[in-house]
C-alpha cells in the first residue's frame, strides 16, 4: 500500500499529574495510519492504549496532559485547533468508540434520544431524518429498530455495545478509533459486525485504529499491528509479520499467553 | 436432568418476561428466560455461554434473587430463592450467593479503601470466628485472592489495576462467605495474561475451597478449564447442555456449532467484501431463525448430553 498518512503522530507524550508528580503514560510515541488502513494497537492492561485514544481526539481530561509531540489528521494540526473547530471536527472527521462505553450511555434518555442529540447538533436535520438514520444504523448492527425507544438498562450488555458502535458511525467519519469495541459481544455477532465494518470500510475508505487485547481477533482484521509496552511502541509491522515472525520478546510473550482450544494453558 | 445426586443449585422451568413500552408501536414482550432448568452440584462450575441478549445475565440475576421470576422455581441448597423476608434471612441468602460483574471498576466505591470494602461484609455477616481477629480475617481473605495485604489494604480502587480490582470483587464475595459465586463476564475487560490468572484463581477457589461457580462468558476458549459443564443459551432457552470438553470440541446443536466455529483464530482473515460478509451473515441468520422457531424439548443424546431438537 502506498503511503498516504491520514493520521500522523510524532513524539507524542502524555502525562498524568499525580500526588507523587507527573507519571508519563505515553512516552515519545510515533505512529501513523494510512487512508483506508486498519492499524491494530495491542499491549497489556495499563500500557497506555486508551490514553492514546483519548489524546488523539483531544478528549483527555485533567489529570492527563499532552506534554509533547504533534498530531496531524488529514494535514491539519489537531493540537492547534480552538474549541469551536475541535467540536466541529470531532465525530465528523474522527469518532471514538470508548472502552466500556456501553456502561456510559445516559440512563435517563432512550437510545433514540441520545442518537438524535448528536445528529441534531452536527447536522441540524429534523427528528424524522434522525429517526431514519438511526433505524438504518440499528439494522446495520443487527438490532431490531423498535428497541430505539428502550432505555439503556433494558438492553443486554452486547446490545448496548452495538448501539455505541452505531453511534460512532452516524456522521460517516474518516477515522474511527475503536477501543475494545467487541469484548461484550458473542463471537458470532462479533464476526458479523467486524465483517460489516470491514465492508463499509472498503466502500467508504475510512481508516480505523483498532484497540484490543485479543490478538487473534486483531490479526483477523488489522492491516498492520503496533505492540505497546509501558508507554512505548516496541514493534510495528504488517499483520502477517507480527503473527508469523514476531521480533520483540514481548510480542512473542503476548502470543504465548493467548488461550487456545487445544492446549492446557488456560489454567496452570 | 443429568444424574445429580444432591444439587446445590436447582432451576426448574424458570420464566422471565420483560414488557417494553414503545413510543410509537404497541408494547413489546421480551422473553428473557423460557423454561430454563438445570442443576449444579456443590463445588462444581457451570459455564453459561451463548448469544448476546439470550438471557445469561438475567439468569444470573434471577439466581441471586435480584427480581421476582414469572414462573418456575430456583433453589440454592434446598432454600427457595426470593422468599427471604427478615434481614436475618436476607443475610443468610447473601451468604449462599454473591455476584461478580464485568466492569471491575463500576462495582467498587471510588471513595472507599480496600479495607473498607472487605471489613463491612466481614462484620455484617459475623465472619470472625472465635479466637480470630478482624485483622486476621482481612489478611486471610486477601491472601485467598493472592493479593499482598500490606500493599493493598489502604489503596483506593483507582490505584489498582483491572485484574487487582477483580480480585477485590472476588475477595468481597468470599468475605460475605458466599458458597455460590455468579461471575458475569468477570474477565472480559482484562487482557489475556490477567484473564488467565483470574481464571486460575477461580479454579483454585473451586478446587480448594469448594466454592460453586456459575461462570457467564463469551470466552469459549477458556471456559472449559474452569467448568465441568456448559450450557449454551439462545433466545431465553438452553439449547445444549453437557460436559464442557465435549461441547467445545464436538458441539451438537446448530447454534452451538455456529458459535464455536466463530471463535476468532489468527489464521483466518475477516473478509472485506460484502458478498463474503453476506454469506456468513445469511448462514448465521438461518441458524438463528431455525433455533428461535423451534420449541422442541431438550433430549438426551447417547453421550449423555442434552440437545434441543
Ligand atoms: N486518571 C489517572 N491518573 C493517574 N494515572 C492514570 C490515570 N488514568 C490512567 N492512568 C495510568 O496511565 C497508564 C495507562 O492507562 P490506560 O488506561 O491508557 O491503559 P490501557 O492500555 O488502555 O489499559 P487497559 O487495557 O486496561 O484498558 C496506567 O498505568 C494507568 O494506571
Ligand atoms: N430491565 C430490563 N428491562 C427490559 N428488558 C430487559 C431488562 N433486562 C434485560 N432485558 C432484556 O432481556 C434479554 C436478555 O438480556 P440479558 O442481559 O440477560 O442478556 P445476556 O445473555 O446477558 O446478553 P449479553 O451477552 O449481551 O450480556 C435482552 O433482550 C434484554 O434486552
Ligand atoms: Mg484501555
Ligand atoms: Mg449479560
Amino acid at each position: 500500500m502506498s503511503e498516504d498518512r491520514f493520521l500522523d503522530v510524532k513524539g507524542l507524550e502524555v502525562d498524568y499529574m499525580t500526588l507523587d508528580g507527573p507519571f508519563r503514560a505515553v512516552k515519545t510515541v510515533d505512529l501513523h495510519i494510512n487512508r483506508g488502513e486498519v492499524l491494530g494497537l495491542a499491549g497489556e492492561s495499563g500500557c497506555g492504549k486508551s490514553t492514546i485514544a483519548y489524546a488523539l481526539m483531544r478528549l483527555h481530561r485533567p489529570p492527563a496532559f499532552i506534554s509533547g509531540g504533534s498530531i496531524t489528521v488529514d494535514g491539519e494540526d489537531v493540537l492547534a485547533f480552538d474549541d469551536e473547530t475541535l467540536n466541529q471536527w470531532r465525530w465528523n472527521k474522527v469518532s471514538l468508540v470508548f472502552q466500556s462505553a456501553m456502561n456510559a450511555l445516559n440512563p435517563v434518555l432512550t437510545i433514540f434520544e441520545q442518537f438524535r442529540d448528536v445528529y441534531h447538533r452536527h447536522t441540524g436535520k429534523s427528528t424524522k431524518e434522525a429517526r431514519a438514520r438511526a433505524e438504518e444504523l440499528m439494522r446495520l448492527v443487527g438490532i431490531d429498530p423498535v428497541r430505539l425507544d428502550d432505555y439503556p438498562h433494558q438492553l443486554s450488555g452486547g446490545m448496548r455495545q452495538r448501539v455505541v458502535l452505531a453511534n460512532a458511525l452516524i456522521l460517516e467519519p474518516e477515522l474511527i478509533i475503536m477501543d475494545e469495541p467487541t469484548t461484550a459481544l458473542d463471537v458470532v455477532v462479533q464476526r458479523e459486525i467486524l465483517q460489516e465494518i470491514a465492508g463499509l470500510q472498503a466502500k467508504f475508505g475510512f481508516s480505523i485504529l483498532f484497540i484490543t487485547h485479543d490478538l487473534a481477533l486483531m490479526a483477523q482484521f488489522a492491516d498492520r499491528i503496533a505492540i505497546m509496552l509501558e508507554g512505548n511502541i516496541v514493534e510495528v509491522n504488517k499483520t502477517d509479520e507480527i503473527v508469523n515472525n514476531p521480533q520483540h520478546d514481548y510480542t512473542k510473550k503476548l502470543w504465548d499467553a493467548m488461550p487456545s482450544f487445544d492446549d492446557a494453558k488456560g489454567v496452570a | 436432568m443429568l444424574d445429580q445426586a444432591r444439587p446445590f443449585l436447582k432451576l426448574e422451568g424458570v420464566h422471565k418476561t420483560y414488557t417494553l413500552k414503545t413510543t410509537f408501536g404497541p408494547t413489546k414482550e421480551v422473553k428473557a428466560l423460557q423454561d430454563v432448568s438445570f442443576s449444579l452440584k456443590r463445588g462444581e462450575a457451570l459455564a453459561l455461554v451463548g448469544e448476546s441478549g439470550s438471557g445469561k445475565s438475567t439468569c444470573g440475576r434471577a439466581i441471586a434473587g435480584m427480581f421476582k421470576i414469572d414462573g418456575g422455581n430456583i433453589e440454592i441448597d434446598g432454600h427457595q430463592v426470593g422468599t427471604a423476608r427478615t434481614s436475618k434471612e436476607k443475610r443468610e441468602t447473601a451468604k449462599r450467593v454473591q455476584m461478580v460483574f464485568q466492569d471491575p471498576f463500576a462495582s467498587l466505591n471510588p471513595t472507599h479503601t480496600v479495607r473498607h470494602h472487605l471489613e463491612r461484609p466481614l462484620k455484617l455477616h459475623n465472619r470472625i470466628p472465635a479466637g480470630s481477629t478482624l485483622a486476621d480475617e482481612l489478611e486471610k481473605t486477601l491472601r485467598d485472592v493472592e493479593l499482598d495485604p500490606a500493599a493493598t489494604l489502604e489503596k483506593y480502587p483507582h490505584e489498582l489495576s483491572g485484574g487487582q480490582r477483580q480480585r477485590i470483587n472476588l475477595a468481597r464475595a468470599l468475605a460475605v462467605g458466599a458458597e455460590l459465586i455468579i461471575a458475569d463476564e468477570p474477565t472480559s475487560m482484562l487482557d489475556v495474561s490477567i484473564r488467565r490468572s483470574i481464571l486460575n484463581l477461580m479454579k483454585r477457589l473451586k478446587d480448594e475451597r469448594g466454592i460453586t461457580f456459575l461462570y457467564i462468558t463469551h470466552d469459549l476458549a477458556t471456559a472449559h478449564y474452569l467448568t465441568e459443564n456448559t450450557a449454551v443459551m439462545f433466545g431465553g432457552r438452553i439449547v445444549e447442555f453437557g460436559p464442557s470438553d465435549q461441547i467445545v470440541h464436538d458441539p451438537q446443536h446448530a447454534y452451538s456449532k455456529l458459535l464455536l466455529s466463530s471463535v476468532p483464530s489468527a489464521k483466518t482473515r475477516i473478509e472485506a467484501d460484502f458478498e463474503h460478509a453476506k454469506d456468513f451473515s445469511n448462514f448465521a441468520d438461518k441458524v438463528r431463525q431455525q433455533t428461535a422457531a423451534s420449541t422442541a424439548p431438550l433430549e438426551a443424546t447417547k453421550d449423555g448430553r442434552l440437545v434441543r431438537g
